[in-house]
């Protein structure tokens, strides 16, 4: 269970998709200008991620090695679409709002690469834990860089006014520009903590 | 003439498929470490994009849409993308060498690629003709090309800057491409297509 | 010599093997995954289409609030007549026009007599914060009752018949305006030539 737990954790902090690893950026910036596309997105990745590592772990003996890329790529597109016209017949205003990033979900590196790295070579529970792991470090980091940029941008979260009329919004934020900002900001708060934590563990006597 | 003219414009400049709209930023800051690499990858990604977008197109409008198969759109495109760079490679290694040893490597980073494929498929939710999905790709290309050759030669001015640690590598070439975004903002409007 | 031959053969023998398996392997993958896109697809299909139509509905009612039923209107496509006890009360119409960052696509109710009642923006790429604002009440609320001669873009406050323009939104303003006056007199003209 301890195993399990770690697996999931990873995906977290020390290999989170968006701010260590670095994979799947184009997401990070594209739909976070609202919390709530933020949310709706990374929850759409993280189903996708754990359904297509449970994929492909349980047919892992039985692909062929050297055509498992483009079957790997196969299984992503049909669980992609899915989510498309589920989301299309069910919640079509979310499905508006993310357009053709949704589509995009297919070419994610961080997908792919969990499949082959991972995926590939363990058995389905590991596999499970490591795609909800991945998944819901992507869509926390998304969910707090959309909150970010909405909070700053227009002074509302979730679409819920926070910041008084004394707030003028940066409007920035919720352009390009402010976005690739924040994020190289916070991708380098994160390496100041992951430093700090490693330095702690060090001096703990854990590493 | 001049509307498709507008639409290259638009697609270099105002609306800047890695500034504006997002699309293709692993390649954008995996490669632009290096200026010669990112000329390469440049033209590199805008010859992809205009093929596959020509093939994608012709795909479609001939097979998808008169079977009303369009909900397969997605699935078809990445694997017609992947499949045709593969073949692309194999062509390009037997018949072409030096072309290859330019810029054959970066074609398998290309096969999967939000930019890649996103071009396709705005071309689709556009309606383009023909024309205009070629005119569009070859104008996203070039706008990837002109995006990340400037940051490349950004970044290599920035490795003899004192950067603080933190902020070393991925952080501020972030936010290098957050000033670059600023810079092509003030494009917006110039052109409405 | 005869140690190539006995070699050659066996090397082709287990590509041949693996050039079928890998076809195979494939072959399936697409199979299964075309047949699960493809189920899913008539599964959710007619609710894709109900919730679409729902929406437009919810749309036209939010711009002719007494409506009670809507009617297209025939040749002309997009249009609706919006009806409350058998009569036309208002046309639901689309509207296109330039803006500053790219097309704006509206829709305007307008009642029989060409004045406006409400409109919708659908899809725009104003600025955010300055341009984005047309969908806000406070521009919103300026074209209810006025008709398309009334719909000019000024900057004089005084002039309360007129449009005022948003701040640092000219450009978005007069788009705004000038799709919601074309708008307006299609519906007379389309009324008129009645």
């Amino acid at each position: 269970m301890r195993e399990l737990w770690n697996i999931f954790k990873k995906g977290i902090i020390v290999e989170n998709p968006i701010f260590v690893l670095a994979l799947s950026l184009c997401p990070a910036l594209a739909v976070t200008s609202s919390a709530i596309n933020s949310l709706t997105m990374g929850l759409a990745v993280m189903f996708v991620i754990t359904a297509n590592n449970i994929i492909v772990s349980i047919t892992r003996k039985v692909v062929n090695p050297k055509v498992r890329v483009p079957v790997y790529i196969t299984s992503i597109a049909t669980i992609v679409t899915v989510v498309q016209l589920v989301l299309q017949a069910y919640l079509p205003v979310l499905y508006k709002a993310l357009g053709i990033y949704l589509a995009l979900i297919v070419v994610f590196a961080i997908i792919l690469a969990r499949a082959e790295v991972f995926a590939s070579k363990n058995k389905v529970t590991p596999s499970l834990f490591d795609g909800l792991g991945m998944g819901c470090g992507f869509a926390l980091a998304l969910v707090s860089i959309g909150i970010i940029r909405e909070l700053l941008g227009t002074g509302a979260i979730f679409g819920i006014k926070v910041l008084g009329s004394w707030y003028n919004p940066a409007l920035i934020m919720i352009l390009p520009a402010g976005a690739f900002i924040l994020i190289g900001y916070m991708v380098a708060g994160f390496k100041m903590w992951t430093d700090h934590m490693e330095k702690v563990k060090l001096e703990r006597g854990e590493l | 003439m001049g509307h498709y003219l507008t639409l290259l414009a638009s697609n270099i400049i105002v609306n800047n498929y890695v500034l504006t709209r997002f699309l293709g930023l692993c390649i954008f800051f995996g490669v632009s470490k290096s200026l010669n690499a990112s000329i390469g990858m440049g033209m590199a990604v805008t010859s992809v994009m205009t093929l596959s977008s020509m093939l994608a197109w012709v795909i479609y409008h001939f097979v998808l849409t008169p079977f009303h198969l369009t909900f397969l759109t997605t699935a078809v495109f990445v694997l017609l993308i992947a499949s045709f760079v593969q073949l692309l490679e194999m062509i390009i290694k037997k018949h072409a060498p030096t072309l290859y040893n330019m810029w054959g490597i970066y074609l398998l980073l290309i096969a999967t690629n939000c930019v890649v494929l996103g071009v396709p498929l705005l071309n689709v939710e556009n309606n383009y003709s023909f024309l205009e999905s070629s005119v569009s790709a070859v104008g996203a290309g070039l706008g990837f090309a002109l995006a990340i050759v400037l940051m490349a030669s950004l970044r290599e001015k920035l490795r003899l800057a004192d950067v603080p640690k933190p902020l070393q590598g991925l952080g501020v070439a972030f936010i290098l491409a957050g000033m670059l975004a600023l810079a092509f903002l003030g494009f917006s409007g110039m052109i409405s297509v | 010599m005869s140690d190539e031959n006995n070699i050659e053969p066996k090397v082709n023998h287990e590509k041949k093997y693996s050039i079928f398996q890998i076809a195979i392997n494939l072959t399936v993958a697409c199979f299964i995954s075309g047949a699960i896109i493809a189920a899913t697809y008539f599964i959710t299909a007619p609710v894709a289409v109900k919730s679409a139509a729902k929406i437009k509905n919810d749309a036209m009612k939010s711009l002719v609030s007494d409506a009670q039923k809507f009617n297209p209107v025939k040749n002309k496509a997009d249009w609706f007549t919006a009806e409350k006890d058998g009569k036309i009360i208002a046309y639901v119409v689309p509207a296109e026009s330039k803006g500053y960052g790219g097309e704006i696509k509206m829709l305007v109710s307008v009642t029989p007599k060409g004045k406006i009642i409400d409109y919708d923006i659908l899809v725009s790429k104003e600025t955010p914060g300055l341009g984005d604002n047309a969908s806000k009440k406070t521009f919103e609320s300026q074209f209810e009752g006025k008709t398309a001669a009334d719909l000019v873009v000024v900057k004089d406050a005084t002039k309360v018949n007129n449009i005022q323009a948003m701040t640092g939104a000219t450009i978005s303003s007069k788009a705004v305006t000038k799709g919601i006056k074309e708008a307006a007199l299609q519906v007379s003209q389309f009324v008129g030539g009645k």
